[in-house]
C-alpha cells in the first residue's frame, strides 16, 4: 500500500478551444475574448494521517481543484492517484473511498438527515447508519430535521457525519468551516484528527481562517490564479 | 494468464455494475413512494387516448387527419415525460420545480454512481411500460385495419411500434441525457 493517500502529478484543467475545436490545455482565453479559468500544473503529494490546507483568494481555483477531483469525466491533463491508483481509471471505486463535503454536494431538502442517509448511504459499499446517528448526535443536529430548514452550520455538520459514516480514504472539504459557530470548530477539528489518528486516511481542506491555517493544518498549498504557488509543511511562525 | 486476468476484470465489472443497477432500483422505489404517489395515473391516462387513436389505421393519414401527429405527440412527449418524472425530480411529481435543484442526478453526482447505469435503470422503467403498450397498440391498429380496410399490412405494425416504441424512447433517451 502506498505511504501517500493523494498524489496530484502536473495537473491541469482543460478548457474547450474556440468553437469547441478540441481541448487546449494552454488556453487562457475562451472564445470570444470571454476570460476563462483554469488550473495549471498543480503538483503535491498528501502522506497518509494528515490535513492540508488549499489556501487562496477567492476564485484561486480551490473549488476547480475539487472538481476535477469529483467529476465523472476527466477534465484535466496530468495525473491525479489515490492509495497509488489513478482517481479516474474507476472514478467510482475512488468516489466510494472519497468523502465530500462541499455547498454543492446537494441532498434532499425535503427529507430528514436520516432520510438522506438512509436513501443515499446505499451507493457506498461500508456505510455504517449507526456511526451516522452517533456522528449527528456528537454534531447536536436531530438526525429528524429537515435538511431544507437546517442552517449552512448544521448542513455542513451533516454532510462530516455522512461523509464520516462510509469510512473514506481521502476527505475533501470544500469551506467547510466558513459560517461554523467558533465552539463547533474546535469540536470539528478534534473530529478531523481522531479520523487521522488510525494513520489510515487523509484530508485536504480549503479555508480562509489564519487561526486554523496557524493550529490546524500539517500541509499548506498556496494557490494563485490556478497556480500552485507553495506547497510544504506548516510551520506556525 | 493475461486473458484469464482480463476475464476476471470483466466478470468483477459485470458484477459491479449489477450491484450498481440493484441499488438504484432500490434508490428509486423508496424515492417513487415520495414523488409518485399520483404520478403513476398520467401515463395511463395518455395511454388510453394514445389506444383510442389507433384505432384509426395509418393508410387513413392521408385524407387529412392530424391524428398521426397527435399521437406521435402524446406517446413521444407525454409519455416518457410522465413515466420518468417521478425519477427525475426528487420534488413530487405535480410540484413545480422551483430551480433547477430538484433534479435528482445532481443528488447522486458526487456518489459512487455512474451516469451510464443512471440513465439505463431509467430507460428499463420506460421500456418496461412502453413494451406493452406496443403490444396493445399494434393488436388494436391491425384489428382496425383489418375490419376497416379488409387487410392488416407490415406499415401498420411499423407504425404502431414506431410511435409506440421507438419514438418515446429516444424521447425519453434525450430527455435523460439533457435534463434527467
Amino acid at each position: 500500500m502506498s505511504d501517500m493517500i493523494f498524489e496530484a502529478r502536473q495537473v491541469s484543467s482543460l478548457r474547450r478551444g474556440v468553437f469547441g475545436a478540441g481541448q487546449v490545455s494552454s488556453l487562457r482565453r475562451g472564445g470570444f475574448g470571454k476570460k476563462t479559468f483554469k488550473l495549471e500544473e498543480i503538483s503535491f503529494r498528501l502522506p497518509r494521517g494528515y490535513i492540508m490546507g488549499l489556501i487562496g483568494k477567492n476564485g484561486a481555483g480551490k473549488t476547480s481543484f475539487f472538481d476535477c477531483i469529483m467529476d465523472e469525466k476527466k477534465r484535466y491533463s496530468g495525473e491525479m492517484l489515490l492509495e497509488g491508483r489513478s482517481i479516474h481509471e474507476n472514478h467510482l471505486q475512488m468516489l466510494d473511498k472519497t468523502g465530500f463535503v462541499s455547498e454543492k454536494n446537494e441532498f434532499m431538502e425535503l427529507r430528514t438527515a436520516a432520510q438522506n442517509a438512509r436513501m443515499l448511504g446505499r451507493f457506498y459499499s461500508s456505510f455504517d447508519m449507526e456511526l451516522f446517528k452517533g456522528m449527528m448526535e456528537r454534531c447536536r443536529v436531530s438526525s429528524g430535521k429537515t435538511l431544507g430548514k437546517m442552517s449552512r452550520g448544521e448542513t455542513v455538520k451533516f454532510q462530516l457525519a455522512f461523509a464520516v459514516a462510509h469510512r473514506p480514504k481521502l476527505y475533501l472539504m470544500d469551506e467547510a468551516t466558513a459560517g461554523m459557530d467558533p465552539v463547533f470548530r474546535i469540536d470539528f477539528y478534534r473530529i478531523l484528527h481522531e479520523l487521522l489518528k488510525d494513520g489510515d486516511c487523509g484530508i485536504i481542506l480549503s479555508t480562509h481562517i489564519d487561526e486554523e491555517i496557524e493550529k490546524q493544518l500539517d500541509y499548506v498549498g498556496i494557490l494563485e490564479e490556478g497556480r500552485l504557488v507553495s506547497f510544504g509543511e506548516n510551520v506556525p511562525v | 494468464m493475461i486473458r484469464e486476468k482480463e476475464r476476471q476484470i470483466r466478470q468483477e465489472t459485470r458484477e459491479e455494475q449489477a450491484q450498481q443497477r440493484r441499488r438504484l432500483r432500490e434508490f428509486d422505489k423508496e424515492l417513487f413512494s415520495y414523488t409518485g404517489q399520483i404520478a403513476w395515473l398520467l401515463p395511463g391516462l395518455f395511454s388510453f387516448v394514445v389506444l383510442g387513436l389507433m384505432c384509426i389505421p395509418v393508410q387513413e393519414a392521408g385524407s387529412g387527419d392530424s391524428y398521426p401527429g397527435i399521437v406521435t405527440f402524446l406517446s413521444g412527449v407525454w409519455i416518457p415525460f410522465c413515466v420518468l418524472q417521478p425519477y427525475v425530480n426528487v420534488t413530487d411529481t405535480f410540484e413545480r420545480p422551483k430551480n433547477n435543484r430538484n433534479r435528482t442526478y445532481d443528488k447522486l453526482k458526487y456518489l459512487p454512481v455512474s451516469r451510464k447505469q443512471y440513465i439505463s435503470v431509467r430507460m428499463g422503467y420506460l421500456f418496461r411500460y412502453l413494451w406493452k403498450l406496443t403490444l396493445a397498440g399494434v393488436a388494436v391498429q391491425c384489428i382496425f385495419a383489418a375490419v376497416d380496410l379488409g387487410r392488416a399490412e407490415p406499415v401498420n405494425v411499423v407504425y404502431a411500434v414506431g410511435v409506440l416504441l421507438f419514438v418515446p424512447m429516444a424521447a425519453g433517451w434525450i430527455q435523460l441525457r439533457t435534463g434527467g
